[in-house]
This record gives structure tokens, C-alpha cells and sequence, in this order.
């Protein structure tokens, strides 16, 4: 079942007098189906939350459809089951985590024993536990963005739409962050979010839609980037010293006196390859993982072809532009 | 709904203006209590008529009430731009509730908290003219409840300023000028003016604008047991109001956020 969907999606901003006119979207199409992790990644401005505010009739499109569990946005039902964190939230600031929560059940029409549960839950989950009476007002951006997935959860949703979760976010809060996205996504719920950093989506999602100027350019199977076999560039001062790789570990891409790269069948393999030079007397200098096609591709859609990358083979040394 | 109104309970106590409520009221009580009494012992020593003693007692609950309504009004002001601000109406609007029922879930409200504090500030300053045997209860009641009744006026105009622009300051512009507005053209005839055309203009705008002094004036008038002439002013201005709060909810419900 498709649980996301949106049909050539066109939204333009125009002044009163159309003199200042932003194409926001233009004919976005893509679908989710159930239990997927989808990734909506492109720079700012790409029409990622306009999107999403059309997906849940914050918005309205000037041309094409969209639909939420079927249901188009104008219809109140069609967000029963789905929890929305926004961009940049300004929950209500007079408010406590648990209040707000509370409120949050409340719209969802849920009833009060079920909310009481469920606000215990998740301020425990989120350990938000710890500022009872602090007002959101106070509240520090990461405690903000916590409070805002905690209340998009509060159903216990079977979808879970997330715009730019992780922005703002300190490396603490982005990581504490992602465990708890990676434990909803381990109860095989759709999770639909957005960013404008790779980093941010592409460990937890299945699927990766880049967004561009109001399309999806396309839409990257990560697990084909997965299964790619994992490449590494080794700077050390290997002179004329011979290496034999076992085929279980690896193999050999290029060689020079100074240069290294490697082909290995799995990313904790390298530690084979580190232990057999140092063996050999090899004094290393610096060891890159490499990008592969598929993610230079990805880089370079969202980034503009401005850098052109060099390809060696099939491989960019360290996704850096070296020509 | 009930979330929406605990909600706007939460706001309206943070925000503490329930002590400023209280402390005007406070005030009043007390300067009102020393002026009827004052006027009481004048009317005692026959100096003065009952019948001013009932005026000047209606017209310092009618002033009261006044005042805090226009308190309310310039409270709720900061408020409305603050609902439908982009990333905060976003919390409520991606629920499965439907634009009219979260606009008029606040609206109700925000018009039931002002209008309790209303009522209960009004009932105090009328308990102390009631002590006094300066006004009678029901004399009180038509002040305050004809008092509401402008105050929902006043609301409807600031509601609509404030979701159609989401600015403070173009509510309080448009509130200040409709205050000055109907205080001119409740003396229109007098000023003489004998085209039509101007005539024409002027009564249009004075039946269209809201006509709160005179919904004043009719109180007083009904408190001290005196003639009213007509009620069109209340009429014609409630259904301002009711015109006023469709279109903002017409322009709320096709608003992009």
C-alpha cells in the first residue's frame, strides 16, 4: 500500500501584484509505499517543506494531487494516523513538553487514559523527563526538535514525517537524534524526512528522493549503494614492497610507490590490509574511503555540476574533485 | 476544542495579564467607591437629586467597563498574529482537525476567557455601586452585558486585521481610527454639511462601522430607566461582527502557511 503519494504537484508563490513569482514545486511526482525509510534530500529552497505543507493542506497546490493514506489533505482524516514534526516548529512556548503533548492528544481526539500512557512514554523515550516545568520557551534547540518527534509520535503513528529533523542540531543531539528515528524505523513504520545533508538521511533510508528546484530528479536505491563494495585510497610510502590481498578480504585497484586503492569485499576488511602493510615495514600516512559512483552521482545533483568530478575507473578518490 | 481552550487558558495566565485585569479593576473600585460617596452625602444632604446620584454611578460602571474592554482588546491584539504565525499553526493545522474548527475553536475562546474577566471585573465594580444603593443589579447588568457585547464587536475587528495581516500594529491603527471614527459620525448632523452626496457617504459609513459609544450611551440610558430611541446601533453593530468573523475565517481557511 502506498501511504505518500503526489501526482505532478505544482506550486507557485506570487506577489499581489505577480511581479516576484517562486516556483516552489513543478510537477513533483513520487510515491511511498508502507514500511519505508524515504529520504527527500536537496539544498535549501528545493521545495522539500513546501511539500510537505502540501501534503498536510498547509498549502495549496496549484495544479496536480497529492494524497495521504489515500485521503487528499482537505479531507481532516487523512492525517489520523501520521505524525508531522515541521521545519523550524514554534510549538506553542507557553506551554510544558507534557502539556504540549497532552494538547497534541487531544487534537488527535485520542482519549485521556491513552494520552496520560503514551505522554509517560515518550517523555521517558525522549528523556524530556527531566525539565517537568520547563516551559518550551526555554527550551534549547535540540530539546525543541525532541519534543517535536515526541509529539508527532504521540498515536504511535504508522507514518512519520519529519522536515529537517536534524537541522540545528548539535553532533550529540543529532546523534541521540537518529537512534530514535532508527528505533521507529525498527518497528517497520513509513518514515518519510528531509534534509539538505547527505549525511543526515542516507544511513537511515531506504530509498533517497533528490529534490531540485520543485522535482524529484531522481530517486536512489540506497541499498544498491550498500552493496557496492566498499573502496579505500591508502597514502603510505609503499616504494616497491609487494602486497597479496586473499580474495576473501579484497583486492587490489591501483598501485603506485606512494598510492594505494582497494577494492574489499567489506568495510572492516581494511583493519586486513592496515595489519599486512605495517607487517611489512609500510609506514602509512592516511587511509580514505572512496565514493562510489552511485554516491557521486547523488553528491553531484544536489550540488550542481559546477565541480566536475575525475573518475579513476569506476571510483572518485575521497569524493574530492582532483582534476 | 477542549485542547484549544486549556491551551489558551495556559497562554493567557503566562502571559499574567489576569493581575493587570485585577489591578485596574482594583483602582477603579477604589476611586469610584470615594466619588459615589461623595455624591451619596451630597444627595443625603439634599444637595444633590437621586436621579444624578444613578447617573453618575451608571456612567462610572459604563466608563469602567470601557476601559477594560479596550484592555482586552489591546491584549488579544498581541495574540491573534501569534496563532497564525508560520511553524506555529503548522503544530495544529497537521492534525486531523479542520481549519474552521481550530479557527473558531481559539476565536470562542479567546472571546469566553476575556469575557469571563470581563463579566467578573465588571460584577466587582458593580458589587461596590450595589453596596453603596448607588445602581440597582439589573441597572449593572445592562452596562456589562451591553459591555460584552461591544467588546465582541471591538474582537471581530481585530480578529480580522489580525489574520488577514498578522501585524499588531495595523490591528491597533485600525482600532484606534474606527474608535475615532464612530465618535464623528455619531455628530455627523451637526456639522451642517448639506451636500447629499457627502450626507450619503456619511450615514453609510456610520451604519457600516461599529457604533460602540452608542451602544454606551444606550446602556446608561437603560440603567437609569431613561428612553432609548432605537437599538439599531447594537443591531447594525453585531452584525458587523458577525460579517467580520466569516471573512476572517473565509480568509483563514485559504490562507497558505
Amino acid at each position: 500500500m502506498v501511504v505518500v503519494e503526489a501526482y505532478d504537484l505544482t506550486k507557485i508563490y506570487a506577489s499581489r501584484a505577480g511581479k516576484h513569482v517562486v516556483v516552489a514545486l513543478e510537477g513533483l511526482t513520487m510515491a511511498v509505499p508502507q514500511g519505508e525509510v524515504y529520504g527527500l534530500l536537496g539544498p535549501d529552497g528545493a521545495g522539500k517543506s513546501t511539500f510537505f505543507r502540501t501534503l498536510f493542506g498547509l498549502v495549496k497546490p496549484n495544479a496536480g494531487e497529492c494524497y495521504l493514506n489515500g485521503l487528499q489533505p482537505s479531507n481532516p482524516r487523512s492525517r489520523g494516523n501520521i505524525g508531522f514534526l515541521p521545519e523550524k516548529p514554534q510549538f506553542p512556548g507557553h506551554l510544558t513538553a507534557r502539556q504540549l503533548l497532552n494538547l497534541a492528544g487531544q487534537l488527535y481526539e485520542m482519549k485521556g487514559s491513552d494520552i496520560e500512557k503514551r505522554t509517560e512514554l515518550l517523555l521517558e523515550q525522549f528523556d524530556l523527563n527531566r525539565w517537568p516545568d520547563l516551559k518550551i520557551k526555554h527550551f534549547s534547540k535540540g530539546l525543541i526538535q525532541k519534543v517535536g518527534v515526541a509529539q508527532a509520535l504521540i498515536t504511535d503513528p504508522d507514518v512519520l514525517i519529519l522536515d529537517e529533523p536534524f537541522d540545528g542540531l548539535d553532533e550529540r543531539n543529532k546523534t541521540e537524534l537518529t537512534k530514535a528515528i532508527d528505533k521507529i524505523r525498527s518497528e517497520a513504520k513509513t518514515i518519510v524526512m528531509s534534509s539538505h545533508h547527505r549525511s543526515n538521511v542516507e544511513h537511515l533510508a531506504d530509498r533517497i528522493g533528490i529534490i531540485k528546484k520543485g522535482k524529484i530528479l531522481r530517486t536512489i536505491d540506497i541499498a544498491a549503494i550498500r552493496e557496492e563494495k566498499c573502496m579505500y585510497e591508502i597514502e603510505a610510502k609503499i616504494g616497491h614492497v609487494v602486497f597479496e590481498i586473499p580474495e576473501a578480504v579484497g583486492k587490489k585497484i591501483r598501485v603506485s610507490t606512494n598510492n594505494m586503492i582497494v577494492e574489499l569485499t567489506r568495510p572492516e576488511m581494511i583493519n586486513m590490509v592496515i595489519d599486512e602493510m605495517r607487517l611489512k615495514g609500510v609506514s602509512i600516512k592516511s587511509v580514505k574511503p572512496m565514493k562510489t559512483k552511485l554516491e557521486q552521482s547523488l553528491y553531484q545533483d544536489i550540488e550542481g555540476p559546477e565541480d566536475e568530478p575525475v573518475s579513476i575507473g569506476n571510483y572518485v578518490p575521497g569524493g574530492k574533485v582532483t582534476a | 476544542m477542549k485542547g484549544i481552550f486549556t491551551e489558551t487558558i495556559i497562554e493567557f495566565i503566562d502571559r499574567k495579564q489576569h493581575w493587570l485585569f485585577l489591578l485596574v479593576t482594583a483602582i477603579a473600585s477604589a476611586i469610584i467607591y470615594f466619588a459615589v460617596s461623595d455624591k451619596l452625602e451630597l444627595v443625603k444632604n439634599e444637595i444633590s437629586s437621586q436621579a444624578s446620584l444613578l447617573q453618575a454611578a451608571s456612567s462610572s460602571l459604563n466608563n469602567f467597563v470601557t476601559v477594560i474592554v479596550m484592555l482586552s482588546v489591546v491584549s488579544i491584539m498581541f495574540l491573534i498574529p501569534r496563532i497564525s504565525r508560520k511553524g506555529r499553526v503548522e503544530f495544529y493545522l497537521s492534525k486531523p482537525i479542520t481549519r474552521t474548527k481550530f479557527f473558531y475553536g481559539k476565536v470562542i475562546s479567546l472571546f469566553a476567557i476575556y469575557c469571563t474577566m470581563i463579566l467578573l471585573c465588571g460584577m466587582l465594580v458593580a458589587g461596590v455601586l450595589h453596596y453603596l444603593k448607588a445602581l440597582t443589579f439589573s441597572g449593572s447588568a445592562y452596562i456589562v452585558v451591553i459591555g460584552l457585547a461591544s467588546f465582541l464587536v471591538w474582537f471581530s475587528i481585530i480578529s480580522f486585521t489580525g489574520f488577514m495581516t498578522k501585524s499588531v500594529s495595523i490591528s491597533f491603527a485600525a482600532f484606534g481610527s474606527l474608535w475615532m471614527m464612530q465618535l464623528f459620525l455619531k455628530h455627523r448632523s451637526e456639522w451642517g454639511i448639506e451636500q447629499k452626496f457627502v450626507q450619503l457617504i456619511l450615514d453609510t459609513f456610520y451604519y457600516i462601522l461599529p457604533k460602540t459609544s452608542e451602544m454606551s450611551s444606550i446602556s446608561i440610558q437603560l440603567a437609569t430607566g431613561g428612553m432609548t430611541v432605537s437599538y439599531l446601533p447594537i443591531f447594525t453593530s453585531l452584525l458587523l461582527a458577525g460579517m467580520l468573523f466569516y471573512a476572517s475565517m473565509s480568509a483563514f481557511g485559504r490562507r497558505d502557511f
